[in-house]
């Protein structure tokens, strides 16, 4: 995305409105140094601490945390649960929300305006109810999705209690919570494809699949990392959802990074913040690390295609 | 065409920027005093708890104190979760309130070694009606009162709570004190076999609750146990006879057995695979299963929430191997403390002796959420049928149990020293039945090691920094369960 | 220019799949409010079933009274609107120039913005406490708001960016031949075109800012009257039950000005850069 920015054409422009640049930039600068810089500032010097519970005894560890943490299979494995769903969710939402957002951005769809209500309301519902409807709509024994799965003669399956099938579960469940705020990001960034373009092209006889792929698409591409790196965030920090449907388990087979390192800063029967500290910035750096790996291999696999 | 809109929707937001500006300097300006915190001494005395049932018995307290001294309380309820969270950012921005309960996780004699509570003078009634409840290492240090027990030890989260009908027609007797785990077994099975009903609805998904409801069977099993307090965490629970964690020891793998049996006959509600208590509570109380393991203050909830059902609820004690069996707590620790920072010395003195007074230990009957201290004054309370006999149950099978912690309040340092062992005992419980782990006896010898390693080297810790500590504190060779380990027999 | 009448059929078709899909969207939020007026029971006892069997719209009356939802309605709107209004400004501003202009720093800014997205958060609010305490900010909505319309909102920025990258430089140049200076050319041309990434960021603003838990309440300890309605909704769950009627009629009620508000935004989000490069 970095690279998609930087390539905007920037209007060249004298001294007197370089000033109005700054001003403009200012703010945020100053309110993302103290309300995200100075914090993974301290964090960093949090995990560097021993640091139990209510915070007076803090005593300088050095690297203690992070040879604990290197050691610790519960953090490896709520990272390998957090990938996995980032890698299996990010997709379909990214695909069925560019689907939904291209079939409702026609202003001439019957009904659109109400069907782009009800596919964002999921967003609103508040996450502790969700746990307990869900838990109906799941239920192994009486729950709708297990009487159709009798209907058609497949045994009932335990969605949430069950750590064969807890995860995927939750990543449905995570997919329809959250489908309706990808929705929304594509339906803005729909908003700078010029209208005129299809009409054209429609008039030129292209059918829908080649004027997605001819014209929508190409203008989308630059919202498609940025959209991408949003929904992969949000799913960094999925956390309400996964403890109040399962809390992590059964048997930590849903237990994401974000609840792991809750548990460890203010859950734990003895809580430790440094401890929590020094996962969260070494989750930090591992994330920072692939999405820097796969931002360079857009890069390439586009300039090679610039090229050819 | 839209361009006059859009100039309204921008000179709107202009004036809600300066609207909402102007708003918020109004506030920090005109709350209690702006960005300072509150001053230490005048303004109402805050006090934080999560005790969300004593409402009524606690404001009973404040009014007293309120009519006689010049002062409020300001009372602010949080949810368990939420608590520990809120006690640290607390801490770390100076705004401790006057009396919090502790939930963060730390032991008390912790507490005070890091000069986080500070000691209370009570009156002479309330120090002479709790003399013989203030233990050294739990209530008191150095001599010093910091809190007073509110909660009897006398208790345990695993009664077994039925609904009477389903129980009599599947040929149980909802008089009897106790079922046996054959008899019990039997009668789940006869209600799940009807098909109308579970039988019985479990919290599988709060592995908190699954620990407690573990150790309440081992120790129904005969497994005696030393407890530091009445509260159940894996670091604090030892075998008395050798001051080892004894996880493994045959008491827990025939609980563990008996909960898993249960399970494998079909009788327990599908859905208790993903329930927490509330939730399983709420389905059983549904008509969805006819028996759940709870502690006493199922009454209060239910007559809160569950109002129509009550009436056809009983109770009995859990199941043990032969249908006689006693459980043990170590003493109860005090709820409340005062916050060292605390500027409101004198009346939270006074508060806190009102809390040893008989008419607060009544109104906490009438809540019917965990037991006063007093068993005995539940008598006299206006309560439901089904609380009066939890409480006669825990009269007759709950015991105290001895406590390293009130022989060496230096265990307490060992124990605020070791770190949380993961899978924790409700975790491993989870596994087992979940299907995760295969051999549940390695599973808790792994536990066990684990802890005692841990225990090993808080131990070199603490006694590095001049605590004197040694295993043998954990040793008690004279108790039996069953009997009282009483402040006598230290 | 095929027949006309099979693509209006289409379009028919298209809607009936969707309404039939977004009926299963929406039946989580249809169970929520029948929820609201039920009693316990009834939520428990009767599983998935929408119609209450009694109407307990006292409910209703317990959310308002007992969790003091009046006051805290007004908290939480103060305190959301000047957050939004805050992260729309600054992010706007700050898109705006990193998508159009090339400056000392700019790459470094975008560098260390999209990088810090990916730091978990979920401790932050340690340090944010402990910085407030420090300004004196600690106890007051202007240092709620300004933690909450602080942190974070990358992704505002970036949507800006991503959106005014894409404006056509003859919009700006003919402003500039009209005489406007750099301010006006923003305030009266950029930030109206804007106005589908504007929505977009004040609905998730608004949402993120009225659901958010620990900020409002580390920042209400000692003043509780200044406490929001997430905090407020604390009232409801409990050591040993959970007042899930109660529960389901104070949610029901808070998610009222977040839809609301997307309804009134809606339009928004289907209007493009190019209706107004016409007008």
């Amino acid at each position: 995305m970095a690279a998609t920015i930087a390539h905007a054409p920037g209007p060249p422009r004298g001294r007197r409105v370089s000033r109005w640049v700054y001003v403009f930039v200012l703010p945020t600068l100053v309110l993302f140094g103290m309300y995200t810089i100075w914090p993974s500032v301290s964090s960093i010097f949090y995990s560097m601490l021993e640091w139990r519970g209510l915070g007076v005894d803090r005593t300088f560890t050095g690297l203690a945390n992070y040879e604990r943490a290197f050691s610790d299979p519960l953090f490896w494995g709520s990272v390998r649960v957090t990938v996995l769903v980032i890698v299996v969710t990010v997709p379909i939402r990214l695909a069925a929300a560019l689907l939904l957002a291209i079939m409702l951005n026609n202003p001439r769809l019957p009904l659109a305006r109400l069907l782009r209500t009800a596919f964002f309301i999921p967003v609103v519902a508040t996450t502790a109810i969700v746990g307990i409807v869900m838990g109906f709509v799941l239920d192994p024994s009486s729950g709708p999705v297990n009487a159709a799965l009798e209907l058609v003669g497949m045994p009932a399956v335990d969605f949430l209690g069950s750590s064969d099938t807890a995860l995927s579960s939750v990543m449905v469940v995570h997919v329809w919570k959250w489908l309706g705020i990808t929705m929304i990001y594509w339906l803005a960034a729909l908003q700078t494809v010029p209208v005129d373009l299809y009409e054209a092209a429609a008039i030129d006889g292209a059918g829908a699949w080649r004027r997605f792929t001819h014209i929508t698409m190409p203008l989308l591409v630059p919202f498609v990392v940025i959209i991408g790196m949003l929904t992969v965030v949000e799913t960094m920090q999925i956390f309400d959802l996964v403890l109040t449907m399962t809390g992590g388990g059964p048997f930590f087979s849903t237990l994401v990074t974000e609840v792991y390192i809750y548990q460890q800063a203010f859950a734990a029967s003895n809580p430790n913040l440094g401890y929590a500290a020094a996962l969260g910035v070494l989750f930090g750096v591992f994330t920072v690390l692939v999405v820097g790996v796969m931002l360079l291999l857009v890069r390439l696999v586009r300039g090679k295609g610039a090229d050819a | 065409m839209h361009t006059p809109s859009r100039r309204m929707v921008l000179g709107g937001s202009a004036a809600a920027v300066l609207a909402a500006l102007a708003a918020c300097s109004r506030s920090s300006t005109s709350g209690s005093s702006g960005s300072t915190p509150p001053p230490a001494s005048g303004g109402a005395l805050q006090w934080w708890d999560h005790f969300e049932p004593l409402e009524g018995a606690l404001q009973g307290i404040f009014d007293t104190w309120s009519s006689g001294a010049d002062g409020e309380v300001e009372r602010t309820v949080y949810n368990p979760n939420e608590m520990g969270q809120a006690l640290q950012l607390a801490l770390g921005s100076d705004q401790m309130p006057d009396v919090f309960s502790n939930l963060t996780g730390i032991p008390t004699p912790a507490l005070v070694a890091r000069g986080l509570i500070s000691p209370v003078t009570l009156g002479a009634d309330a120090q002479a009606s709790t003399s013989a409840s203030l233990f050294e290492g739990v209530h008191t240090f150095d001599g010093d009162v910091y809190s007073v027990p509110i909660f009897s030890h006398q208790q345990h989260s695993t009664l077994a709570w039925f609904d009477v009908e389903q129980l009599e027609r599947a040929g149980g007797d909802p008089e009897a004190a106790t079922q046996t785990w054959d008899e019990f077994r039997r009668i789940l099975r006869e209600i799940g076999a009807g098909g109308q009903t579970a039988g019985w609805a479990w919290n599988i998904a709060f592995d908190g609750r699954l620990q407690e409801q573990l150790v309440d069977l081992a120790q129904g099993a005969g497994q005696a146990l030393a407890l530091n307090t009445a509260g159940v965490n894996p670091a604090d629970i030892t075998d008395p006879s050798t001051g080892e964690y004894v996880f493994h020891g045959e008491g827990f793998l025939q609980a563990l057995e008996f909960l898993q049996s249960l399970v494998t006959d079909g009788a327990m509600l599908p859905a208790s695979t993903s329930l927490d208590a509330r939730e399983a509570r709420a389905r059983w109380a549904a008509g969805e299963a006819a028996v759940f393991f709870d502690g006493p203050w199922n009454s209060g909830v239910l007559a809160g929430q569950f109002a129509d059902f009550l009436p056809r609820v009983g109770v009995t004690n859990m199941p043990t191997p032969d249908g006689a069996g006693y459980s043990a707590r170590g003493p109860s620790s005090g709820q409340f403390w005062q916050s060292s920072t605390s500027g409101h010395g004198e009346g939270v003195s006074a508060l806190f002796s009102l809390l040893a007074t008989p008419e607060f230990a009544q109104a906490l009957a009438g809540n019917m959420d965990q037991p006063p201290a007093d068993l005995s004054v539940v008598a006299g309370a206006d309560v439901d049928p089904t609380y009066s006999r939890a409480i006669e149950i825990f009269s007759d099978w709950c015991r105290l149990a001895p406590s390293p912690l009130v022989r060496n309040p230096g265990v307490g340092a060992v124990i605020a020293e070791m770190e949380e062992i993961r899978p924790n005992l409700g975790e491993i419980v989870q596994g087992c039945v979940g299907g995760d782990i295969d051999d549940p006896q390695t599973a808790l010898k792994t536990f066990s090691d684990a802890l005692a390693a841990e225990r090993d080297r808080a131990i070199d810790v603490v006694v590095a920094a001049g605590t004197e500590v040694s295993l043998d504190d954990w040793v008690f060779t004279d108790y039996e369960l069953g009997t009282d380990y009483s402040a006598d027999r230290y | 220019m095929r027949a006309p009448v099979s693509r209006r059929t289409l379009r028919w078709l298209q809607t009936i799949v969707l309404s039939a899909v977004a009926l299963a969207w929406i039946y989580p939020l249809l169970w929520i409010l029948s929820a609201s007026v039920k009693d316990a029971t009834g939520i428990f006892g009767s599983g998935l079933s929408l119609w209450p069997e009694s109407w307990q719209w006292e409910n209703y009356s317990r959310a308002w009274d007992e969790a003091g939802f009046a006051r805290y309605m007004v908290n939480s709107v103060l305190v959301t609107v000047g957050t939004v209004v805050i992260v729309v400004v600054r992010c706007a501003a700050a898109g705006y120039v990193i998508a159009r202009y090339r400056f000392v720093g700019r790459r470094l800014i975008v560098g260390v913005l999209a990088a810090t997205m990916f730091i978990p958060t979920g401790l932050f609010v340690v340090p944010v406490v402990e910085l407030s305490d420090v300004l004196g900010l600690l106890n007051s909505h202007l240092g709620l708001i300004l933690a909450l319309a602080g942190g974070g909102h990358v992704a505002a920025v970036l949507l800006y960016a991503g959106f005014y990258a894409k404006v056509p430089k003859e919009l700006e140049e003919a402003a500039v031949v009209d005489g406007a200076g750099f301010l006006r050319t923003f305030l009266r041309i950029m930030l109206p075109l804007s106005g589908p990434i504007t929505a977009t960021v004040v609905v998730l603003t608004f949402l993120a800012t009225w659901n958010n838990f620990f900020l409002p309440l580390v920042f209400t300890f000692s003043t509780p009257q200044n406490r929001t309605l997430a905090v407020g909704m604390l009232a409801f769950q409990g050591t040993n039950s959970t007042d899930w009627s109660g529960l389901a009629a104070a949610a029901s009620l808070s998610l009222l000005p977040i839809l609301a508000l997307f309804l009134v935004l809606q339009r928004y989000f289907v209007e493009g850069i190019a209706g107004a490069v016409k007008s």
